[in-house]
């Protein structure tokens, strides 16, 4: 496929922006054109925060969508946001360890990744946003995991943050498992 | 009737940098004096090649630019500071100068004025005081004194209602920005002399590359002071200078 | 493709208005713009340029006029309350004929207006002479970060060429978003030595520059007129720019500019993908506006809809480019998904209206 859209939804603070642009670094290498709109707009620092990203080969009309094809939630709030306005046979993914709401729609395919439970297991629930990260490149193979990797390692280059680096890349690696094992 | 002719020396003529605009001031306003020591002062430093001039709304807005043979801008309001530190910036080699009268420096470009001597800009400020706007109509300036009568102080400017003068260069000399800060007046040849050497300073400064330096000149208005011109030296020497003391306020070779 | 570097569309006015040669900034902190003064604090330094964080707006756009003077290329760059600000500074630039950039990344609304979020609330003051005196500026209005990295190249080569300040505008959306962007240099004709500008005199011959009141130089108020009259015609006639999309056999014309006009775009693929047959018209350039070529499109289609996040601007001189009595319909901010705080106008809604319209 030669065109994602993913709107990413959560909670700020929780690296909902940070994935968002992590995606489209690591695109650019694949698609010729891509984007990245962060709406942080009603509410900074805790409030919902929500950005779009979309790869495509095509040039990219709208920077922004009220319907996307797959979304990935963080939170019950931001959930609640953007569950009715998923494309009809499009795509969810969830933060299934703080996500307990039932999913109404039928017509959407959902998968809830315990990604926070990973998250601290590896080493910090920061990195939960990686897990989902990792979950959404394995489910649409959108781009390799390599080129977020490489992206990882430009911005995370000092010394004192080869910690972050290790952890954000186990989570990574961890939540493309949890969805090539996932069983609907 | 040769022999009869002392031996002249000549000892001053008009200054080279003196245009031939005829000059727009009125009678007995000492911005034409002024002017002409600015000449002369740019003229003795040797600076007239790398001089820009900004004019700040008022008087001088025009009559400064026409009057000296230097480049110039006018400006609009209270902004020749903001315009200069571009200017400065830019051509750093420059020696930029500004000319504002008490309107345009001390009310409406206040803000303007001390953020440039806040942020220590290499510039030289002529303050022109003369207490009034004049090109307006002779209104109440910042630096009207109080009971002295204006177009809109009819009945002289009043504490309780219009606060009190503004005294710049005393001010000024509270920045650390700032290198030199002086008052002068040009209303006797022995001041015209003294406002010379305050001038001269005030450039020197800025070719040293020390901070911000200012002088201001108490002078005359007389359509806005409603007095003749012999009158106004003598209100200068009894009322101006009682509010607005001569002398420097600051005058350092460095910045802390 | 690796060639390629991402930035946000504020970043892409800072990076373009370099590559252009502009070595001075001067500026004022406000949102959502305050990531173009960042990066010019961090970077021209490093070019041998000068970044000068003003005290307000007022000085900003008086040390542009200074900088202008000087005769270097210089910008600044603020947001709706400050351009308020900026105003008067635009039209002494106007008036004296000194080139400079500003760009306006716009809020929404009067007053202190919305930050965070977006709007295209400054469309009538950009193109109607934002300060007083009755002058024009070229306005720009990019809608991809490419493009804003473009077009700031653009606007110091016809601010040059013609001797005017001119804008770039932009809003929330555009200077928010992310996308690859290609570093590459425009060519433009040569530019005629900046002979008038202040260097003090001995650069210059010894003949001065003296820039009192414009109307001196050309000799009284009536010629000084005629002189800028003569220019802006010239200007329409030269520098009009636009983009049409799927507009050849299109029912329904949309005109949008900036990030409205990227949505409508969306809003077109999705028409057609429908059967309804869309298409759009975008201006580039505000003023001069595209106004011959809305005239002769509007004549071919049953139905002109406007769409821009304000309160009803542009479809002021989209109505009065057009001639015929073709219907104009107006989708404005109250189309937004959501009406407290942030709302986007999205594609699905522009749809909505054009199936709303189509039933009537």
């Amino acid at each position: 496929m030669d065109y994602h859209e993913l709107m990413i939804i959560g909670t700020g603070g929780r690296g909902v922006l940070l994935i968002g642009r992590l995606l489209l670094e690591a695109g650019i290498n694949k698609y010729k054109h891509a984007l990245f709109f962060p709406n942080y707009a009603p509410a900074m620092r805790g409030g919902e925060s929500e950005c779009t990203v979309v790869l495509s080969n095509n040039y990219i009309n709208s920077p922004v969508m009220f319907n996307p094809y797959f979304a990935l939630a963080m939170t019950s709030s931001s959930l609640q946001l953007i569950e009715d306005r998923i494309k009809s046979g499009g795509s969810l993914i969830l933060d299934g360890s703080v996500i307990s709401d039932e999913i109404k729609r039928n017509d959407i395919k959902t998968y809830r990744i315990p990604a926070t439970e990973k998250a601290v297991e590896l080493g910090g629930n920061q990195a939960a946003n990686m897990v989902l990260l990792g979950a959404y490149l394995e489910c649409t193979k959108a781009i390799s995991l390599n080129f977020v990797e490489d992206a990882l390692d430009r911005r995370l280059q000092e010394e004192s943050k080869k910690p972050i680096l290790t952890l954000n890349k186990m989570a990574l690696n961890e939540g493309a498992k949890l969805m090539a094992n996932y069983k609907i | 009737m040769e022999n009869n002719v002392p031996d002249l020396k000549k000892i001053t003529g008009r200054p080279k940098l003196r245009t031939d605009f005829p000059g727009m001031y009125c009678p007995g306003c000492h911005y034409g004096i002024i002017a002409r020591l600015l000449c002369e002062v740019i003229e003795e430093l040797g600076i007239e090649g790398k001089a820009i001039g900004l004019a700040g709304v008022g008087c001088s807005f025009g009559g400064m630019p026409l009057t000296i043979d230097v480049d110039w801008t006018s400006c609009p309001h209270g902004r020749a500071p903001a315009m200069a530190t571009a200017i400065k910036r830019i051509h750093p080699d420059a020696t930029v100068f500004t000319v504002q009268g008490d309107g345009d420096l001390g009310a409406i470009g206040l803000g303007c004025f001390m953020n440039a001597l806040g942020r220590g800009e290499n510039l030289t400020t002529v303050f022109l005081n003369n207490a009034v706007y004049g090109t307006t109509g002779g209104q109440m300036a910042p630096t009207t004194l109080l009971g002295m009568k204006t177009t809109t102080t009819p009945l002289g400017r009043e504490l309780k209602t219009s606060g009190y003068p503004l005294h710049i260069p005393e001010l000024a000399a509270t920045m650390k920005g700032v290198s030199y800060s002086a008052r002068c007046t040009v209303h006797t040849p022995a001041n015209f002399q003294k406002a010379r050497k305050a001038l001269k300073i005030a450039f020197q400064k800025q070719l040293n590359g020390i901070g911000y330096s200012l002088v201001e000149f108490v002078s005359a208005c007389p359509p806005g002071w409603g007095l003749n011109p012999l009158d106004c030296l003598d209100f200068i020497s009894e009322k101006m200078l009682k509010e607005y003391p001569l002398g420097e306020f600051k005058n350092v070779d460095s910045l802390d | 493709m690796s060639d390629r570097i991402f930035v946000s569309g504020n970043n892409a006015v800072a990076r373009g208005a370099i590559q252009a040669g502009c070595k001075y900034f001067f500026g004022y902190p406000i949102t959502p713009q305050s990531e173009i003064p960042e990066y010019m604090s961090r970077e021209l330094p490093k070019i041998g340029g000068v970044f000068v964080q003003s005290e307000s707006e007022s000085g900003s756009i008086y040390m542009v006029y200074g900088g202008g003077l000087a005769g270097e290329r210089i910008m600044t760059s603020t947001s709706s309350p400050g351009f308020s600000l900026m105003a008067e500074g635009i039209s002494y630039l106007a008036e004296t004929e000194i080139p400079a950039v500003i760009v306006n990344v716009m809020r929404m609304g009067p007053g202190i207006g919305t930050g965070g979020q977006g709007g295209q609330t400054d469309y009538l003051q950009v193109t109607k002479g934002c300060g007083h005196g009755g002058y024009r500026a070229i306005v720009l209005a990019p809608a991809s970060c490419q493009e804003i990295f473009d077009l700031m190249q653009v606007a110091f080569f016809l601010a040059d060429k013609y001797r005017t300040p001119v804008l770039l505008v932009t809003d929330f959306i555009l200077g928010q978003m992310d996308e690859p962007i290609e570093l590459r240099t425009l060519e433009f004709e040569p530019l005629p030595k900046k002979d008038w500008a202040l260097t003090g005199k001995e650069k210059r011959g010894g003949n001065r520059a003296a820039h009192i009141a414009a109307f001196f130089t050309y000799g009284g108020v009536v010629n000084y007129h005629m002189k800028q009259i003569e220019k802006y015609k010239e200007i329409k006639k030269a520098e009009v720019r636009y983009e049409t999309y799927m507009a050849e056999d299109c029912d329904l014309l949309i005109v949008a500019y900036g990030s409205s006009a990227r949505i409508a775009r969306g809003a077109v693929d999705m028409g057609r993908n429908k059967g309804l047959k869309l298409g759009l018209l975008r201006p580039i350039t505000l003023w001069p506006f595209p106004a011959e070529q809305i005239s002769q499109l509007s004549s071919k289609v049953q139905k002109v809809l406007v769409v821009e996040d304000s309160q009803g601007q542009l479809i002021e001189d989209v109505e009065a480019s057009i001639k015929t009595s073709v219907p104009v319909h107006l989708l404005g901010m109250w189309a937004r998904h959501n009406t407290g705080g942030g709302g986007i106008i999205h594609p699905e809604r522009i749809i909505e209206e054009v199936e709303k319209i189509n039933g009537k």
